[in-house]
Parts: structure tokens; sequence; C-alpha cells
């Protein structure tokens, strides 16, 4: 799975103002709302799922990255967004490091294979130092989409 | 064989992911919290991919571990076999909980 298999473009956010795990799941939710991938009237109800997920087990996956999840009925296909938060936000990581990169990821309850792929391809990329850092230290969405788009055509090795 | 004093065994084994949702972020949490009570190092390889089991979810996570697929688990270290047996019980038993310890 690539990159632009599940990343709504128009949700992408390089200046997260949440301070907390709550607050960046939420601006992160909304976002996908402005860009028209998820129904409104559902927004509440896909934030709390995704807080209830991350009480059995916080979505950090080291280096500064967490990957907040939840199944959702009212999603028809995988959708997911990137947010930076240039503070950096405590999210109970395993390894204890602030999170600055994060990948928000909604799918639908009866393909938990496209979720899994979606979360193997975000790893996999981001085991490339290289790739890692550039997406952390990026200030525009184009700076971001155009690292993604990179990675998906393999211009990041290993 | 028996494990004794110090000494560095190497050990490996396979097996095969038996729940429908692969190794997914909990069941790789759960990896690491057990391999982390082990001295041996350890390492979970699928398809050409290694990943070491005690540091990061996304080095286990990047492995894309799917129903069906077969993983190699191997420790080196004098509890090497400990290790192994123990890995291979938590996949076996598809992630269910962790073996109390000790």
């Amino acid at each position: 799975m690539k990159f632009a298999d599940f990343v709504v473009r128009e949700a992408v956010r390089t200046d997260l103002k949440a301070e907390d795990k709550p607050g960046v799941i939420r601006e992160m939710v909304k976002a996908l709302e402005e860009a028209g991938s998820i129904d409104p009237t559902e927004t509440e109800s896909i934030v709390k799922a995704i807080l209830k997920r991350e009480e059995l087990g916080s979505t950090g996956i080291g280096r500064g990255v967490a990957v907040p999840h939840t199944k959702h009925p009212s999603v028809h296909r995988l959708v997911g967004t990137v947010g930076i938060s240039q503070e950096g936000v405590d999210f109970d990581s395993l390894d204890g490091e602030k999170v600055h990169l994060f990948f928000l990821v909604i799918s639908p309850p009866d393909r938990p294979g496209d979720h899994l792929r979606a979360l193997e391809n975000i790893s996999l990329k981001l085991r490339n130092d290289t790739f890692c850092r550039f997406l952390k230290q990026s200030k525009t969405a184009e700076d971001v989409l155009q690292l993604l788009d990179e990675a998906d055509n393999n211009q990041f090795a290993g | 064989m028996q494990e004794q004093g110090n000494q560095q065994l190497r050990v490996s084994r396979q097996v095969r992911i038996r729940n429908p949702e692969g190794m997914h972020l909990r069941a790789v949490n759960l990896v690491i919290q057990l391999a982390r009570r082990f001295q041996s190092s350890i390492t979970v390889s699928n398809h050409n991919l290694r990943a070491d089991a005690k540091t990061t979810p996304m080095q286990l996570l990047a492995l894309g571990a799917q129903p069906g697929d077969e993983l190699s688990i191997e420790a080196i270290g004098p509890d090497a076999l400990k290790a192994v047996e123990a890995i291979v019980r938590l996949i076996e038993n598809r992630f269910e909980e962790l073996p109390p310890e000790g």
C-alpha cells in the first residue's frame, strides 16, 4: 500500500496547535472533516473511538511518531492524514519521547487487512532516517506531500 | 538442551501468524514487553525483513505480518531458549495475553 492510497491531501497539517493527546486527535479528525472525507455528524464519534483505542495502549511507535487509529462504520474506505506538531506532544509512547509526527488512520470495520497494510507502509518508510527527519522538519503541507510522493516512488531506500 | 550459567545460546524457531488481524500494534507492544523480560537479544523476521524485538514498535510493525505468514524468531544469549519459547507461545495464542512474569 502507498501513502497516496489513504492520505487525504487537503487534510495534511504542519502546524498542529493542540498540546495534549485528545487535542491533537480532535484537530486531525477536524482536518479530515474540513476536507470532506468524513461525515461531519460522525466527527465526535470518531474522536471518541480513537481515544478509546489509545486507552488500550499508546499508538506511539517510537522516534517521535504516533499512529492514532480506529475502525469506524461511517467510512467506506481507508482514510488518513498527517499532522506535525513543532512543539511535540506527550503521547505516552513506550520510549517516553514526545511525538512530533502523527499519522491518523480510520478504516472500515470489515477490512482489517487494509489498516495493517497502512501501518506497515508507514513503519517501513519511517525506518529510513532521512525520510523520517525531513518529514518532521516539514513546514508546509506541500513539503509533506512531496516527501510522501517520493517515498511512494521508492526514492528513499531501506 | 539445558541452559547453564553464562552460556551464549543461539535458538531459532518458525511460527505462523494465526489471528485474523495479523501482528497489529497491540500485538507488537505485547511482543516488545515480553522480549524485554529476557537478557538475550531477540529478532523477528518475516520475508526478507528483520526487526529487533526489544526496540520500537515501528521495527516490528514494518514486518507487516499477516495471517498465514511464517515468522522466524531468533534469540542469542543465556536465556535464548526460554525467550524464543515464550514469544512463539504468545504468537500461537493469538496475542491474547502475556504470560505471568517469572
